[in-house]
This record gives C-alpha cells, structure tokens and sequence, in this order.
C-alpha cells in the first residue's frame, strides 16, 4: 500500500507518496520522481502516480512529492523560488533513501521536474540514472509557450478578464507566479552542462525541435517517441495526461526492455 | 492550524488531508470537499487546498480527499458500482471524521461530479446540515433556450467568429459544419430526471438542509442566466437557500481572482450558515482577556 505522508521539517511541511515494492525487489536503487509545476501538474498527476506504481510492481521503491507552494505542500507560490525547489528535491531524496533503505538514487523528470531534477543532480543529490521525459529545455522557451497558451486561453473566452501582470506577480494559465522566480526559470539552460551521473542520462520526448535535439545530443540515451501529450495545444491544457510510451519508456530504463 | 495526511475507509484505500482548526467552533459541522472527475484532492488550480486553508483557521474541521481509484486513493475493495462507489467514499469519510473528531455534521461541497455527489449524499445521510454545489444538476428551461438564441445570434463577436471560420472552412475546401458538442448529449443523459432532482432539494431544505448553488459562466449548455434557478427548481425559503451565478467565471476557476471571490463567498456562507459558538474554554480566555461584565 502507498504511503502518503508530509516530512520535511515541521516548519516547512512537504506532501509525498511513498510506493514501496510490490514484488521482489530489484537492485537496491530508488527512483525519485519529480513533476511539473502548474497546470502541467494537475493534467499528470494521474500518469505520474501510474508511473509510480508500475515501478513498485517491477520492485522499484519510487517516492512523488509536491513542490513548496505548490499541490498539498506548505506555502504560496508566491513565495517559491528555484532555490527552495532544489531544496525540496534534496529533501525528497532524503526521505526516500530512509523509506526504502535504499543505497542508490536515480530520477525521472517530466518537464519543468526535468530541470529539477537535473539541477538537483548537478549540485547535491548523486544520482545513478536521471531521465528526462519532454524535457524543458530553455527556460525562456517554456515560458512563452505557457504565455501563448494563457493569451489563446483568454482570447477564447467570451468574457474580459483583468490583467495578467499585477504587481509582483504574473499569472500564467492560473497560478501566480511571482517575478523573481519567473526570471530564474528564464535564465535556465539545460543544454549548458547535464550532471555527471554513475550510469546514463536518458531523453524522451514526444516532440522534436532544435532545442531537443541538441539536449538529446549530450545525453546517452536519446529517443524520440509518438505519445499523446499534446503540451501546446489549449484544449489539452485541462486535460489528464494519458501518454503511455513516454512512462514505459522510463520503467524500461531500469527494467530493460519488455521481452 | 494543524494538516494532517489520513488513510480510511475499507481497507484504508481513502486518503486525504485534514486540516484542523487551531480553536474548535463548538457544534460547527465538519467540510468535505469532494474530489471532481479525476482531479485529485488538490482541487483545481489548487481550490481545494485554498478553501481548506481559509476555513480551518476559521474554525472548520476540514478535509480535502480522493474518491477510491482517484488522485491518491485506491480501488475500493468491495465490488460497487461506478454510479456508488463515491458515495460510499463520502460515506465514509464522515463516518472517519465522526469516529476521530466526534463531529457528527458534514457540509459536502463539490464541483461538477463532486457536486451531484453531494446532493446524492445529501438525501440518503441526515448528517449532512449542508450543501455547496459548484455547476450542479442544470436543466435546460425554456428561458434557457431564449438566452441560447439571443447569445447566439445576436452577439457580433459570434458572428464574426462564425464568418471567419466559415471562410477559413471554405478555403481549406471543407464544407462540412462543425459537429454538434457530444458533451450536451452527455449532460442529457447523465443528469437524474429534473422532477426527482428538484422534489430532493425541496426535501432537504424541508429538513433543514442549508444550500449554497454557484453555477459559473463555463457551463452555457445547461445554464445560463440567474433566474434559470428558480425556473428549474422552483421557489425555495431564502433561510435555507442560496444561488450564484458567477457569469464572468468558467467551469474550473481558472483565474486567480475568481477563485479568490469563490473562496471568500463560501466562506462567508459557512459563517452566516453556522455561526460560531463559543465554547467555555474559548469563553474563559475572552473573559481573562477583555475582563468580567
């Protein structure tokens, strides 16, 4: 049975869910998943928990959480920051390593959770694997597809709305995003320097652009796969996200492939 | 305020999150927030933990959880229907609450299928004191229609929505009309007969039942204006009944200042519902602090 739990400190509550094995454990490495942030987190929320549980069904512990500021966590997104995200990253891992009594760590990142998980890597959490599923690649690309998505949004709805920039913050497909933390994710490039991990860095991507192409070029595995995510289209934007290649793709990175 | 992550229910297959109010409201009742098709606990764009987060701190025992087989809960054990299972989930999330906090008043609120829910619930459990149905149960009135029509074919914005897909039709070479949305037929269907549904609500208010109805302007092909209501359900005591319409707002609060207005009217329906009662303790401390009368 899945183990929802708040840890972290006390001050500073974070939501996670432990899956531990179901079946004979494999190896003695725990996956740490990390999501996206927005509304791209509500639409996978679904796939990611399936994620977690078909891992736990090969005998990988794997651990989800939320981000501060963000679903059952403490705090606003107003006060977030990518500093306090990695954070939270280091902090998953942590507890992961004390639910499972594993040794080892790899990750899996869907989008935004692919930037973290890389930088977590690259400053303090070791990591075996690190997967990156759809990456975002450049911060300053990610937002402007956010932002053509809000205005399409907007421009759909027969009603007039206020401003989207208010002060300090901007709100972006629904949640408020303050400045600060919007100019961190625009300096972000994750094609600048991958961590150095104990096995591989493995891309998946349903989509090809430049961008993915030159980041799956520096990784060791580079795949490009027909999957049902549909990140820039506004009728999707509400959306589950029901992709399938993308998750097995990643479970067979520890797995190996289904014979 | 306290958060505290709770598995219950058969098997514990239930999981949510209470959030207990830091100074208990004597005799206030308990609020589920029931989850909506599949998005889990966290509500949309976050409003579950949003409400929670207002109300708890006010004084409201509250608990924001998944339906079995959705967000973070399990399959139910047991082999009930698609139609029963989440009622039996509501069930016994009051049944959890009651056990561990001794409440034995719920106030269910719930958007779109949490919102039928609700009202499900409502009627087979005299636990509920209260009802907040975001885009309930709608039926199309004949006012319905006239507003459909004058929307339709008086808005110049439509119009010039419409030539321009019509042109763009044309010269894609596709002459064929856009489909009719399969989710009217849907709605149709899915909604319990309009009689049954408004003898209920009669039904619970003659029992005491408060309700808070909000329809939001992103459910046009059920409702669409503010006197729908009355027309679908008929007269009903203004002590005991309450309705919105949020016409600006869409299905799922997308933007931040409507859920703020949401948050914030919820709210002050549960206070002028179930007005604070000070408990001795409370009392005690009022009096140390402001001095004897």
């Amino acid at each position: 049975m899945n183990v929802p739990a708040f840890f972290g400190s006390s001050q500073h509550p974070l939501y996670g869910v432990y899956h531990p094995p179901t079946s004979r454990r494999l190896g003695s490495t725990g996956v740490l998943i990390c999501g996206p942030i927005g509304l791209e987190s509500l639409r996978s929320h679904w796939m990611l928990r399936r994620l977690a549980d078909q891992l736990a069904s090969k005998g990988i512990p794997a651990f989800r959480f939320d981000y501060s500021g963000t679903g059952d966590s403490w705090g606003h997104l107003r006060d977030a920051s990518l500093g306090r995200w990695l954070l939270d990253v280091e902090t998953a891992a942590e507890e992961l390593l004390d639910s499972a009594g594993v040794r080892k760590l790899s990750a899996i990142g869907l989008r935004f959770g692919a930037v973290l998980a890389a930088e977590a890597a690259r400053m303090v959490v070791p990591l075996e694997h690190l997967v990156l599923l759809d990456p975002v690649v450049t911060g300053r690309r990610y937002l402007h597809e956010l932002r053509t998505l809000r205005d399409e949004k907007l421009a759909r709805w027969k009603k007039q709305r206020g401003p989207c920039v208010k002060g300090d913050e901007e709100e972006i497909l629904g949640f408020n995003f303050p400045r600060r933390l919007i100019r961190e994710i625009e300096a972000l490039d994750l094609r600048g320097e991958l961590p150095k991990v104990k096995g591989k860095v493995a891309l998946y991507s349903s989509y090809e652009d430049q961008e993915i192409v030159e980041l799956g070029a520096q990784c060791d595995v580079f795949q490009l796969l027909d999957d049902a995510t549909d990140w820039d289209r506004v009728e999707e934007a509400e959306r589950a996200l029901l992709a399938a290649a993308l998750p097995r793709a990643a479970i067979e990175m520890f797995t190996g492939p289904k014979k | 305020m306290i958060e505290r992550v709770v598995t219950f229910g058969a098997e514990n297959c239930l999981t949510g999150i209470v959030s207990e109010p830091p100074v208990a409201r004597s005799a206030s009742p308990a609020v589920l927030l029931v989850t909506a098709g599949i998005i889990h606990h966290v509500g949309p764009y976050r409003l579950y933990v949003d409400l929670a987060r207002k109300l708890a701190p006010a004084g409201f025992l509250t608990l924001r959880f998944d339906v079995s087989g959705v967000g973070d809960s399990q399959p139910r054990p047991d082999p009930l229907t698609d139609a029963e299972a989440p009622l039996a989930d509501i069930r016994e999330a009051m049944d959890f609450l009651q056990g561990r906090y001794g409440t034995c008043e719920f106030v269910l609120l719930g958007l779109c299928s949490g919102a039928y829910q609700a009202h499900e619930v409502a009627v087979r459990d005299t636990r509920v004191v209260g009802t907040v149905q975001l885009d309930g149960y709608g039926y199309r009135t004949v006012g319905h229609y006239l507003h459909q029509l004058v929307q339709k074919y008086l808005s110049p914005r439509r119009w010039t929505k419409f030539l321009l897909r019509k042109k763009k039709e044309r010269s894609a070479g596709n002459w064929n009309p856009r489909p009719e949305d399969p989710r009217l037929e849907i709605y149709a269907e899915a909604f319990p007969p309009r009689p049954k549904v408004k003898k209920e609500i009669h039904g619970l208010a003659a029992r005491g039942v408060r309700m808070l109805f909000i329809y939001s302007g992103g459910v046009p092909e059920y409702f669409n204006h503010r006197r729908q209501f009355v027309a679908m359900f008929g007269r009903l005591p203004a002590a005991a009944v309450a309705m919105e319409y949020f016409e600006w707002a869409d299905h799922t609060y997308a933007w931040s200042p409507d859920r703020e207005m949401l948050v914030e009217r919820i709210a002050d329906w549960l206070h002028e519902g179930f007005p604070s009662v000070m408990t001795p303790a409370i009392a005690a401390a009022a009096v140390v602090a402001t001095g004897p009368v």
